[in-house]
């Protein structure tokens, strides 16, 4: 990041702790940063297209365009509270009486909607049944998979934190999100004119171009990139730190369930062995609403047909209750189903239990931003992508730097590992870009009923992604990366054609609709196919302008 | 080049390595057992101790980079850890 950069990137090893505290640091910086770029360059991508993981869904599903319109102005047939209260009682008892939890969700936030029942069945899984609000007989929902079935934006927000590769991915995840840390760290020790370099960028002077670029999107969204990756980590604390649960619980799964149990329902009542029907629920959700000032979405009650059975009530929150509060949780109330004693109550965007648990919901929260609406989702969108750019230029200024002069910091193996980290910057930068369009291209391309649909439209892209890393590995460098920026142009500046064949929607069409979901994904798309020509053009006309050419290559990394 | 002197220069970096991924690790795993033991409600003292302790290997990695001798390095490593285990069982044990 300063001119020590340099001297201090002698080595891999050798500069391991040595020279000045800058020095070593920027040694650190380098290294740390470079091996993890590209992943992270994946992390950041992924994670911020997750932002808008709905929008993409509806893009994803055109099939339910229809039906979701349909659904908004389609009277529904409405049953009281009171009597959608019952209906799943009667349909519990009957049943599933000896379920050691049920949930109902009599109602949606204005009192009509679906009526939905929840229970955890024998093997203690999760099991659900829909039951019909005009007479309260379980509705037999069609088992058939949808006929595009597809993973939809969902892709993206598994990706970014497991990289579908479940909690082995999620610790390979959170190494990287740790050595983020540490590369922001020892970046921000090795820039010592930090609020000098912020307002410096000097456009078209090769390396210096790429370093002020670094430096300005870094220091420009430094507080965001901390707040991303520490609550990245802090999401996941229970499975990256377990030590003190472990020694101070257990190891057993009932250990970590005591710790959580702990945690958030101190209060808890063990089973008592003394039957009790469970009473009529309408009073107990009638002051719940009134405790915590919302309409009732979900009644939870443990152990029912007990004594100590509790009965929970949750409420729905709002639109401006979303826009407000950071804690993404809704308002609850808990009551002793024997008694009808109060046992907790949480207001709309608070935590059960202490301080630390509301810490950790906000920290989710911020991560998640579920809240603050359009404004903040679009803002963590460009923030996000500012990371990415961070990643990309600082992978491309290491090789920009090693163009001209050779640091032999691999001894005999230099020149060939050089060779493998110019073609993992494009396969990491450019061939990860195209593979996301591509998965969006594979939506549209995969045959529609197959079996397993979703996980086809996964193959294409991880196969494009495999394709463009051959790719960048076959080819040189400057002529990967001007193939793999033509690709995506291409791919990008086609989707809106692709999509009004094989579906018939047209961009200008969907903005007559308001279908501004749909609309956006596929301007968003569009901006980055102009900026990978754009990007193209400019490295072309630097290849004419100067020879030999220098090989720079554009940032651009729009999804 | 030979393996001999190769080694000779990548040891200290395999330590400094070895510090700050797995040193770290320990000293941020000992704070998190030291807290759950230190303070009451113990749940809410672990998840408390579970946030911080990121901070802590990261703070860890960064002073195993940093240009200090071997020895001092790993000083600076396993003192703390070591004090923070100490205490976490002694409080575990006085408290019962």
């Amino acid at each position: 990041m300063s001119d020590q950069h340099e001297k201090s990137a002698k080595s891999t090893v050798n500069g391991a702790g040595s020279g000045g505290f800058r020095q070593a640091h920027a040694w650190l910086h380098t290294w740390c940063g470079l091996w993890f770029s590209w992943l992270l360059f994946a992390v950041f991508l992924t994670g911020t297209l997750a932002v808008f993981e709905d929008p993409i869904t509806h893009w994803m599903t055109p099939e339910h365009h229809a039906e979701e319109a349909a659904e908004h102005s389609k009277p529904q047939p409405v049953a009281s509270l009171s009597q959608r209260l019952a209906w799943g009682v009667d349909y519990m008892r009957e049943h599933h009486l000896t379920a050691s939890m049920w949930e109902l969700w009599p109602a949606d936030a204005q009192g009509a909607g679906e009526l939905r029942v929840f229970w955890f069945d024998a093997n203690k899984q999760y099991a659900a049944a829909q039951l019909s609000t005009a007479d309260g007989k379980p509705i037999e929902v069609s088992k058939a998979p949808p006929v595009r079935g597809t993973q939809g934006g969902h892709h993206f927000v598994t990706f970014h934190y497991e990289l579908h590769a479940g909690t082995v991915g999620l610790w390979i995840v959170g190494i990287a999100a740790l050595a983020m840390l540490v590369a922001l760290v020892s970046g921000v020790i090795t820039h010592r004119r930090i609020f000098k370099d912020f307002f410096t960028f000097r456009p078209r002077k090769g390396q210096r171009s790429w370093l002020d670029a670094h430096n300005v999107v870094a220091v420009l969204t430094l507080p965001f990139q901390f707040m991303i990756a520490y609550t990245g980590l802090a999401i996941s604390a229970l499975t990256f730190m377990p030590a003190g649960v472990v020694a101070h619980y257990g190891v057993q799964n009932a250990d970590r369930e005591r710790f959580s149990t702990e945690l958030n329902e101190p209060g808890k009542p063990a089973v008592s062995g003394q039957f009790m029907a469970v009473p009529e629920l309408e009073s107990f959700v009638l002051r719940g609403q009134q405790l915590m000032g919302q309409p009732v979405r979900a009644v939870v009650i443990d152990h029912p047909g007990d004594a100590s059975a509790r009965i929970g009530v949750y409420g729905w929150n709002d639109e401006e209750s979303t826009l407000r509060r950071i804690g993404p949780n809704s308002g609850m109330a808990m009551f002793s189903a024997a008694t009808g004693e109060v046992l907790q109550v949480r207001q709309p965007g608070g935590a059960d239990g202490g301080t630390a648990t509301l810490a950790q919901s906000v920290m989710g929260g911020l991560h998640m931003v579920r809240f603050g609406g359009w404004a903040l989702q679009w803002l963590y969108f460009i923030c996000g992508l500012m990371g990415a750019v961070m990643m990309a230029t600082g992978a491309i200024l290491f090789m920009v730097k090693r163009r001209h002069k050779h640091l032999g910091e691999f001894g005999s193996a230099t020149v060939r590992v050089y060779r493998l980290i110019e073609g993992l910057n494009v396969a990491a930068i450019a061939g990860l870009t195209l593979a996301c369009v591509g998965y969006l291209w594979g939506n549209r391309l995969v045959p529609l009923g197959i079996a397993h649909r979703g996980d086809w439209e996964l193959g294409v892209f991880f196969a494009l992604w495999a394709l463009s890393l051959v790719h960048a590995l076959c080819r040189p460098p400057r002529s990967a990366w001007k193939e793999q920026l033509a690709a995506l142009a291409l791919l990008c500046l086609l989707l809106p054609v692709l999509n009004a064949i094989t579906t018939g929607a047209f961009l200008f069409s969907q903005m007559l609709h308001g279908d501004w979901e749909s609309a956006g994904v596929e301007m968003v798309v569009v901006a980055t196919g102009l900026l990978a020509l754009a990007a193209l053009r400019w490295q072309s006309g630097l290849a004419v302008s100067r020879a030999p050419a220098t090989n720079r290559v554009p940032t651009e990394v729009n999804p | 080049m030979n393996a001999g002197r190769i080694t000779r220069r990548a040891a200290p970096f395999v330590q400094r390595l070895l510090a700050a991924v797995l040193g770290g690790y320990l000293l941020a795993s000992a704070w998190v057992v030291f807290c759950g033991a230190l303070s009451t409600p113990k749940a809410e003292a672990v998840l408390v101790g579970m946030q911080f302790s990121f901070a802590i290997h990261v703070a860890a990695a960064i002073w195993a980079f940093s240009p200090v001798a071997l020895s001092r390095m790993w000083l600076g490593i396993v003192v703390p850890s070591a004090m923070l285990a100490v205490a976490a069982f002694v409080l575990m044990h006085w408290r019962g």
